[in-house]
């Protein structure tokens, strides 16, 4: 016998506007042992990165990516960011979303992340698969996530810095899973990776690359998540130490999540790579910043249970103490 | 024509009394004596401060030493000028420890005053 899930975390039907497309997401939610939640299935690959626990936009890092850059010991940053994401999948999705995140420096080499969406509002709406129309929101908080960034190396030539970090978190299920749409996970997920970068007075490049390790919950444990990230910020003039200093960035995004298990049973519709192109932006001057960016999926490798992501518009605030 | 010969005499004569007479070193202890008149300064070269954003922690770490009155930083040299307050120095050991909690690294200090610390050069570690 299928194990139940609550109600409020079960997956919308899936209507994305193709007729094929309807039909074989039925027919594999059809055959599926068990009913995913929402936030196993569909949504799984489109978080965007902050969502997800992984990213983060804090002291010069890409806005969608991660880089090693620390604060100064004793240092405190507080960013709020707004973030849009809108996937199309079984279901039209949105969600905005206000982050808050306080970085604290307990070294120079060693930060400590707190991050939680403080509010956020997710919105589901299509058609139902017996007929009728679905239309629901929820608002609430979202899930929480503590992460410490070790810098374990660099290297100095000039004001040209070469480093590296590993970053180990862990995202707690704060948030209600039993909302409609869901609003967290429902999971503890844990979260490890390395990032390296080269910061220069021209430019910048960065890369990192994480992992995602998912918990259970409701008998579900959703794919874990491998994130890659590249990203180069060119700035148009040299900077001036009082002046405001401008960068322009690329980013190249990417995650591939792997298959969802419920009740033991693997799903593999619930698989598949994102690969995005988003361009972005810093503004500081002393200790201020202004960031945004868009990320623009050009490649993205589904599972029927997957959720196509559309976009993802950032804006964050920051500030150093 | 004599008497162009007696004037160009004297001249050197005045010339060549006055180098007599003026001390050698002169110009050192002058000097010395302008950097008294003026403000303590100590110039800070600073290695990996890519971003004015990121070299706000080395001015917040900077500032706060005791004796700092005021600091400039220009990121193209990496060169953090300090201004003391009067008689006020600052061991290279904390300028030190004060860039390297703000995630860099000093590569040289000089003085513009007479110190008991004297300069530093990473590259010989004095």
């Amino acid at each position: 016998m299928p194990r139940t899930v609550p109600e409020a975390a079960k997956p919308a039907a899936p209507v994305d506007g193709s007729p094929g497309r309807i039909g074989r997401v039925a027919r594999i939610a059809a055959r599926t042992a068990v009913v995913l939640p929402a936030s196993a299935g569909a949504q799984i690959l489109s978080q965007p990165s902050r969502g997800a626990g992984t990213g983060g936009t804090l002291f010069h890092n890409p806005v969608f990516g991660l880089g090693p850059q620390t604060i100064w010991k004793g240092g405190f940053g507080m960013e709020l960011q707004g973030a849009f994401t809108r996937r199309k999948g079984q279901l039209e999705q949105e969600r905005l979303a206000l982050h808050a995140e306080l970085t604290y420096g307990i070294t120079e080499d060693l930060s400590l992340t707190f991050a939680v969406p403080v509010a956020q509002r997710r919105t589901e709406s299509g058609l139902a698969p017996g007929g009728g129309q679905i239309d629901r929101d929820a608002t609430g908080v979202g899930d929480a996530v503590i992460r410490a960034k070790w810098r374990i190396f660099h290297e100095f030539s000039g004001a040209t810095q070469y480093h590296a970090a590993v970053i180990g978190g862990v995202k707690l299920p704060v948030a209600s899973s039993g909302a409609k749409p869901a609003l967290g996970s429902g999971s503890t997920d844990y979260i490890g990776g390395a990032t390296i970068s080269r910061d220069g007075l021209r430019y910048y490049l960065w890369t990192s690359a994480l992992v995602k390790v998912n918990g259970e919950a409701f008998q579900v444990r959703r794919g874990n998540e491998y994130r890659y990230d590249a990203a180069v910020g060119v700035r148009p003039v040299i900077p001036t130490y009082k002046g405001v200093d401008p960068l322009l960035l690329v980013e190249f995004n990417g995650v591939t999540a792997a298959r969802t298990v419920a009740n033991g049973a693997s799903q593999p519709e619930t698989v598949g790579t994102i690969l995005a192109i988003s361009p972005g932006f810093w503004l500081t001057h002393r200790n201020l910043a202004l960031k945004g960016g868009v990320k623009i999926p050009f490649y993205q490798a589904l599972g029927a249970l997957e959720s196509e992501l559309k976009f993802t518009a950032v804006f964050a605030f920051e500030i150093h103490v | 024509m004599k008497r162009i010969a007696n004037v160009a005499s004297r001249i050197a004569l005045a010339l060549v009394l006055a180098a007599a007479l003026t001390p050698v070193g002169a110009s050192a202890q002058d000097e010395a004596k302008a950097a008294d008149d003026g403000p303590r300064v100590i110039e800070v070269t600073i290695l990996g401060m890519s971003c004015p954003f990121c070299a706000y922690g080395a001015e917040q770490k900077l500032k706060k030493l005791d004796g700092v009155a005021d600091l400039d930083i220009v990121l193209k040299t990496g060169l953090a000028t300090l201004t003391l307050d009067d008689d006020a120095d600052v061991p290279n050991e904390k300028l030190i420890d004060a860039v390297e909690d703000a995630g860099f690294e000093v590569a040289t200090i000089t003085r513009n005053f007479e110190s008991e610390y004297g300069d530093y050069d990473a590259k010989d570690g004095a």
